[in-house]
């Protein structure tokens, strides 16, 4: 026995064999085996956060002498826009009785009230070429799950794609791994957004399966279209800014410019299931 | 050997680390750098090749890690680039500017293109020139320019753990 264990080229497939197999193994993002990546995970979310933490403050040093040239003028601005406001906010106040005088009446349910919102944020990026993939700074202990959606005040994100003790891993909407179904708000076809590897350097994504008699053009918005329960339905994703037509009966894509500015991101809110 | 294990976990945490912060922010043409494949060259022109493996093995599943994909990929591909080198080192100048380029390029190249082929199988992306052109190519030459200033002191930092380690045994002895 020990005899086996001292070949070198037993050795050598064994390992071979051994990631192959967790490789295989892996693939699935529910997958128990996904608990040993807590080994890096772990000690690593102190240092992200804690760059994470000097970069802000580096951006808000320099930025802090630029500010307040730019606060005089904003501050004049922001004056009369409070009286316009004042006035919005009366209308606002009328149609939110309204609203919810006609809501009792067709019992309409709110899908948002199953979620709870649990801000967080961005405390690393992807380390490679290949994916768009980040990590937040939630994880098993805030009680989240796989696919749960990741959302801004603008639209969508992407969806928790793995999740170890302290932190988590999310999938952007521009990675190639990514898929949502989504609706064209305009003329409320389905469609189909997905990540492109050629397209996330400009942190663009495409929408396929556009039907062959769908209206669609630059500036439609798009948003989710609640099919396949992971994401609520009406969530803003982006607008087209192009598309291109082919021959074929469901050939034809378009180029979607999403809400979210991928390169930028800081803060995303994680929709927790109640 | 207590102290080759420490300074390999350390070494492992510091590049995982380096790789998900700074190298954000060092992005040329939206290329990142990729410094776990710069240290496995450099741990396996420098090391035997079972530790070029164990270290190969160990910085492969890191980066799998943290890229939050399947694991075992990069493991694999790490685990096999590290056994070729580590077992030429001793037979060439290793220190020499065009030989560190060269081997760093070439394993950036193959490493790449080998996960590429294992996209193009799992994921059905099929687009080569374009992988070729605007990833694996600029982060191969990358790489190739990082390993030269990071080789010399990784390097001194594995003559002082093995005369730590040396004076160790000598002492237990």
């Amino acid at each position: 026995m020990r005899r086996i264990f001292t070949n070198k080229i037993f050795v050598f497939s064994l390992i071979v064999v051994l990631l192959l197999t967790l490789a295989a193994v892996s693939y699935n993002e529910k997958n128990g085996v996904n608990v040993i990546s807590n080994i890096i995970s772990i000690p690593a979310v102190p240092f992200q956060k804690a760059v994470t933490f000097m970069d802000e403050k580096i951006s808000d040093f320099f930025g802090y002498f630029e500010d307040i040239k730019k606060t005089k003028a904003e501050n004049e601005e922001l004056r009369q826009r409070i009286n316009e406001l004042e006035q919005e906010i009366l209308d606002i106040e009328k149609l939110k009785k309204e609203n919810r005088e006609l809501r009792d009446v067709l019992n309409y349910k709110n899908q948002y009230e199953e979620y709870e919102f649990l801000g967080s944020s961005i405390i690393a990026k992807d380390p490679g070429n290949w994916f768009d993939v980040f990590t937040i700074d939630r994880g098993s202990k805030d009680q989240i799950t796989v696919d749960s959606p990741v959302v801004t005040a603008y639209g969508l994100v992407g969806r928790i794609s793995k999740i170890d003790a302290f932190s988590s891993k999310v999938v952007s909407i521009i990675d190639m791994d990514s898929t949502v179904s989504a609706r064209l708000s305009k003329s409320r076809d389905l469609i189909v957004v997905r990540g492109d590897l050629e397209l996330r350097n400009q942190g663009q994504c495409r929408a396929d399966y556009i039907p062959p008699d769908a209206d669609v053009q630059p500036g439609d918005t798009v948003e989710t279209s609640g099919i396949g329960g992971i994401f609520p339905k009406g969530i803003v994703i982006g607008k087209v800014v192009k598309v291109v037509k082919n021959e074929g009966q469901y050939d034809s894509y378009a180029i979607i410019e999403p809400v979210v500015d991928f390169k930028r991101l800081e803060e995303v809110i994680v929709l927790k299931k109640k | 050997m207590k102290y080759r294990i420490l300074a390999t976990s350390v070494l492992v945490l510091v590049v995982a680390f380096l790789q998900s912060t700074i190298c954000e922010y060092i992005e040329f043409l939206s290329i990142r750098p990729n410094l776990f494949i710069v240290m496995l060259v450099i741990v396996a022109l420098l090391r035997n090749p079972v530790e070029s493996a164990v270290m190969g093995v160990l910085l492969g599943l890191s980066f799998d890690i943290l890229m939050g994909k399947s694991l075992g990929w990069y493991g694999l591909l790490f685990f096999l680039i590290s056994i070729p080198i580590s077992s030429v080192n001793e037979k060439i100048y290793r220190e020499k500017f065009l030989v560190l380029f060269a081997f760093t390029f070439l394993s950036t190249l193959i490493i790449e293109l080998m996960f590429y082929l294992i996209i193009f199988l799992f994921k059905d992306y099929g687009n080569l020139p374009y992988v070729f052109s605007r990833i694996v190519l600029p982060e191969s030459i990358y790489n190739s320019i990082l390993v030269l200033p990071l080789f010399g002191p990784i390097s001194k930092a594995y003559t002082l753990i093995d005369s730590f380690d040396r004076r160790r045994n000598r002492l237990s002895a």
